[in-house]
């Protein structure tokens, strides 16, 4: 007997689309759909027992409150494409196997790379400014000799290596992607 | 100084000159890819993520707008100055065909001589 859901943890949109799509298609074989994606990242899939479908991912700003974002699922509906959810700016669509793709030219495909650019970017000043405040807060009470609680400082470590850690691997993810948009601009006349 | 050559204007991707043809009359997004397809006798076919970058970019360069209509429903259609750079791209088009056909011909005499 299958077990009813899968979990997994993604890959990293800002480092490939193409692998967690691979992903799910590789799970769909299997039986398994994609249903959505909880608030830690990690992605969930049911059973129902059909093979075969594919996936697509797009990053496009669009508020997802707006009309224009009902125009754009309509425009990926008429082409077969459903949308199952999204998150942030990323949106997850489904369709039968072999259903044209949603990128049929090089041109436009290059403006979801720069929407990852753009968000890591965002992210990745972020979270360096947070390790940088947070360990400037941490340095400052150390020569300073205030009087907190060792689990203060801990904490201002913490935050310092958890918002560093995040922050250059979406630097590492903006700089991937930044490469990306120059090969790809390079090959489309 | 040279006189703005010619083939600088209204400088027009393959897909977007498709869909300005398609957008002369009012549509809904949705049906636009298919009308494409009409169009070409089946030889284009869009991807809804093309299609919508493509409508978004020729909207901020005010080549169309988006429409409200009575029922509430959104249209798209092209602006009196996406209409002057249709022209445009048509007869740089057409032109571009026939210097090819041209060039073509003269080959062949050349050959034949």
């Amino acid at each position: 007997m299958k077990k009813k859901n899968k979990y997994w943890v993604g890959n990293g949109l800002l480092f490939s689309i193409d692998k967690n799509v691979s992903k799910f298609e590789k799970f769909a074989n299997e039986g398994y759909r994609l249903a959505g994606v909880n608030r830690f990242g990690i992605y969930k899939f049911v059973y129902d027992g059909n093979p075969g479908r594919s996936y697509a991912i797009d990053i496009a700003d669009i508020c997802l409150d707006s009309n224009h974002f009902q125009d754009y699922l309509e425009i990926f509906e008429s082409a077969g494409w459903k949308h199952i959810f999204s998150s942030l700016n990323a949106h997850y669509f489904t369709a039968e196997k072999g259903t044209l793709p949603i990128y049929t030219d090089k041109k436009n495909e290059v403006v979801k790379y720069k929407n990852l650019f753009y968000t890591g970017r965002k992210g990745a000043a972020f979270l360096l400014t947070i390790s940088v405040i947070f360990f400037s807060l941490f340095f400052l009470f150390n020569v300073m000799q205030f009087e907190l609680p060792f689990a203060i400082y801990l904490l201002f470590l913490g935050i310092t290596g958890g918002s560093l850690g995040g922050g250059l691997m979406m630097l590492y993810g903006t700089i991937l992607n930044y490469y990306r948009i120059k090969k790809k601009i390079k090959y489309s006349l | 100084m040279p006189k703005q050559d010619y083939f600088d204007k209204g400088q027009l991707t393959d897909l977007s000159y498709l869909i300005l043809l398609v957008l002369i009359k009012p549509r809904h997004g949705y049906i636009i890819m298919n009308e494409i397809i009409n169009l070409t006798e089946d030889k284009v076919k869009i991807g809804p993520a093309s299609l919508y970058t493509t409508l978004r970019k020729l909207t901020e360069a005010g080549y169309i707008h988006l429409k409200e209509n009575q029922e509430n429903r959104k249209t798209y259609q092209i602006t009196e100055h996406g209409m002057d750079i249709l022209q445009i791209e048509i007869d740089k088009r057409q032109k571009l065909a026939d210097y090819g056909k041209k060039a073509l011909e003269e080959a062949s005499y050349e050959e034949k001589k």
